[in-house]
């Protein structure tokens, strides 16, 4: 054994215990437990929770169709010379075989100004499992045991800007990009009679019944985000065109198809007092 | 905790065990037993992240004036909740370190523009590049004194914090403001007073025509860390941990107290440790081995103490901001249609319920201590028929992708327009002008009482605080938990130990038909409605 962290002095048998050193010794000791430094607190992160989300509005008003804050992936090519990210993110274009009229994203940024963890990304599309759903994808199981219709064109993207070109997307460093994926993997209650009412409610009630649609849960991610870093995180649905199989399970309005609630979860380290 | 104080070893004087050995005891106990708390720490304050995020704000709506608002309060957790209102030197207070804010603009230098009949026909969201010179906000942070502790006015009489984003941060090819974060703000907070945070989106909004999308702000500020929340008879729904002996279950601390093993009295002062003397070699080590792995402390994500604990205080303030009805409704009646798209509005008069409803993950746990909701009334007045109702719940949830679906209330209250005084702790409005309908800054703030009795907070007779978290099998059984404001414990052994989420649900009704609500009157102001769920974090 030896002393490792608190002091460089160390005592053996024969050799002569020397005031100064012990003297060091016990002042080193008294420093550290007086003010332990930052590095040897071991637990020394919390976690902050960025929570979003909404119900949307259910139909078209005038000339108002309320697809907002969704917005079309790609920006026009013209004016040539003005527009400069063409594509909003990476790796999301799809072949047009797909019959996706459109892709649309919904994007939210923040900064840090210390460094941060990012631990987690949660997204739930709550949608109804009642007898009256507004909120619903047509094309699953039908009511009384209904369940989301199976699909693998929803996209999650957390992107760092790059701190050279900041306003260049094609830069941008993709720590996440989760696209491809079986929401039957994600659904949110797999047992549809489960899902319908559960064993003990809270209140007040949900019009929609019970709790179905899909749950997609980004864990243990362990990304380390840089001091004054642009952050990104984004969700991608499709748009498909009118009678393509995916409309039928998406409807002409992708972002009424589920109640929306998404948190980024964050572990940020404590700071000086 | 006061400095140690070592004596100093003078040159001459006889070496003693009390120069050397009683010391390093000294020092080991404070580690191995008493524990560090924040005073001693290098890095003793936690950071604390509130996040505002607004799906959409607009200019469709007449009368309203486009200003994103969300008034909250910091309380101070149960223990340390003064019901007088006055805050004393020795009292936590926060200092807000920073903003940040971003919005979204296609990641181009325009503007957004909003659905245009034209001609020319202009689709919602569509890029306005002709319009980026008019993207500027200015971001505002206001105080006051609460209704709750006896102040009678109603406006803000305190800016904080002003910042103004030109559109020189939003025009630009090479370098944006979105996000951009502003810090060393240095600015101190009061667990006893209301703050409003304002995103003024005037000069861009207004008879503009163009969509501010995805605006989200965040706000960080420290604060001390906290001995966390301990005892089954003083938090509700706590672990037992029954592995551990009975005064370390329920979150009491967990420690492997050392000591020094000191020679005796007359017995030479050695350096190497042996059966009936640690030496003083063997003091020194047995110190520095108790911190060599790091100060440890709080929980992990299973609700589960790391290791023997060595932080006394291991916990953080936590306010999570839950976004509530914020999709771009101004649900004043008459003034936009809206109303007939709220969500599950059938025909007139509906005269059920209609209610929003937010999910949040619990990845480490947490100790719910009070619930407040902003309820916000921008742009008209809060509705007065006593037919119309209220009612805000969040409640722990378990169900995703198991076998059984659950919940347990933590918080519940509900009023309509002749009780709403029961559970108002602020009331506010932009000006000093009564009876002013439209255009202004307006709302309420609402304390949602815990369930169960025992706490301390804004209203006499709320629950203790909550434990929120995931854990093992081994955590299932916790202390006893109610199932409603002031009522008794009751077991659910469907949610009991299981909880995998928090969520929060707002109703609104009005028995006579949810479009009775008379012109001058709003369910849901500009920008929505706010939750706030606040109590503790730990490290980990």
């Amino acid at each position: 054994m030896s002393t490792r962290v608190i002091t460089n002095q160390q005592f053996s048998d024969g050799t002569t215990i020397d005031g100064n050193r012990l003297e060091d010794a016990l002042q080193d000791v008294e420093r550290f437990v007086d003010k332990v430094p930052a590095q040897m607190v071991r637990r020394r992160y919390t976690q902050s929770q960025i929570v979003s989300g909404w119900s949307p509005i259910t139909g078209v008003n005038g000339s108002f169709t309320n697809e907002h804050p969704w917005m079309k992936s790609l920006n026009p090519a013209f004016p040539p010379g003005v527009v400069k990210n063409q594509y909003r993110l990476k790796g999301y274009d799809r072949p047009k075989a797909d019959l996706i009229e459109e892709q649309y994203i919904w994007n939210q940024a923040f900064s840090p100004n210390r460094s941060v963890i990012i631990h987690a990304l949660d997204l739930f599309f709550a949608q109804d499992p009642g007898p009256s759903p507004v909120y619903f994808m047509p094309g699953g199981a039908p009511f009384p045991n209904y369940e989301p219709p199976k699909v693998s064109d929803i996209e999650i993207h957390i992107t760092v800007d790059s701190p050279y070109v900041p306003e260049d997307r094609s830069q941008n460093d993709m720590e996440i990009h989760k696209r491809d994926f079986s929401s039957e993997a994600w659904v949110f209650i797999g047992n549809p009679i489960v899902a319908y009412q559960p064993i003990s409610d809270m209140l007040p009630l949900a019009n929609g019944g019970g709790l179905s649609g899909f749950s997609v849960n980004l864990n243990e991610l362990n990304i380390p985000i840089s001091p004054y870093a642009r952050v990104r995180f984004a969700i991608i649905l499709p748009k498909y065109q009118v009678s393509a199989p995916g409309e039928l399970f998406w409807t002409s309005s992708p972002w009424r198809t589920a109640v929306i609630s998404q948190t980024l979860t964050l572990l940020e380290p404590n700071d000086h007092a | 905790m006061p400095k140690i104080g070592f004596k100093r070893l003078s040159r001459g004087v006889k070496l003693l065990t009390e120069h050397i050995h009683s010391q390093l005891n000294t020092a080991l106990d404070r580690v191995t037993n008493t524990r560090v708390d924040h005073t001693n720490l290098e890095s003793g304050d936690a950071l604390t992240r509130m996040s505002f995020s607004w799906p959409c704000a607009h200019d469709r709506v007449v009368g309203a004036q486009p200003r994103l608002t969300a008034a909250f309060v910091l309380p101070a957790p149960q223990e340390l909740f003064r019901t007088d209102g006055i805050k004393l030197p020795t009292d936590p207070g926060y200092i807000l370190d920073s903003v940040s804010f971003s919005l979204d603009t296609r990641d181009e230098p325009a503007a957004i523009s909003d659905a245009k009949v034209g001609p020319p026909v202009v689709l919602e969201g569509s890029l306005d590049f002709d319009g980026a010179s008019d993207v500027k906000f200015s971001l505002q942070l206001h105080g006051r004194k609460m209704t709750h502790f006896g102040n009678a006015e109603t406006s803000f009489d305190e800016t904080l914090l002003t910042i103004d984003y030109p559109n020189l941060g939003f025009n630009n090819n090479q370098v944006r403001t979105s996000p951009h974060v502003r810090e060393n703000l240095g600015i101190q907070l009061a667990p006893y007073s209301s703050y409003m945070l304002v995103v003024d989106c005037f000069d861009y909004l207004s008879g503009s025509s163009f969509l501010g999308n995805s605006i989200l702000v965040t706000l960080t500020f420290r604060s001390q860390l906290m001995v966390r929340d301990s005892d089954k008879k003083k938090v509700q729904n706590i672990p037992q941990s029954p592995e551990l002996f009975a005064l370390q279950q329920y979150g009491l601390p967990y420690t492997n107290p050392q000591t020094i093993l000191t020679p005796g009295a007359t017995a030479p002062i050695v350096a190497e440790p042996s059966p009936t003397d640690d030496g003083v070699q063997g003091a020194l080590e047995k110190v520095d081995s108790s911190v060599r792995r790091g100060l440890e402390g709080g929980y992990n994500e299973q609700s589960r103490r790391h290791a023997f604990e060595t932080m006394l205080t291991d916990a953080g303030y936590e306010i999570i901001a839950v976004p509530m009805w914020g999709n771009g409704w101004y649900a004043g009646n008459h003034l936009n249609n809206n109303v007939a798209l709220l969500p599950y509005v059938g025909p007139a008069p509906y005269s059920d319920p209609v209610v929003d409803r937010r999910i949040i993950p619990l990845h480490f746990p947490m100790v719910v201590h009070h619930v407040v909701a902003h309820l916000n009334f921008s742009g008209g007045l809060p509705p007065s028929t006593a037919t119309y109702k209220y009612e805000i719940g969040v409640g722990m949830g378990t169900g995703i992708r198991s076998d059984s679906y659950s919940y347990r209330q933590v918080a519940h209250a509900s009023w309509d327009s002749t009780t709403y005084l029961t559970y108002l702790i602020d009331d506010f409005h932009a000006s000093e002008t009564a009876g002013v309908p439209t255009g202004t800054i307006r709302g309420h703030l609402y304390d949602i009482p815990l369930i169960g009795v025992g706490g301390t907070g804004y209203r006499a007779g709320q629950g203790m605080p909550v434990f929120v978290g995931k854990t093992d099998n081994p955590d299932v059984v916790r202390s006893h938990a109610a199932s409603a404001p002031g009522g008794p414990h009751v077991p659910i052994p469907s949610i009991d130990g299981k909880e995998q989420f928090l969520e929060v649900r707002m109703l609104f009704q009005d028995t006579a038909g949810i479009q009775n609500l008379p012109a001058t009157e709003t369910m849901v102001g500009y920008g929505g409605h706010w939750v706030y769920i606040i109590g503790k974090k730990h490290v980990c």
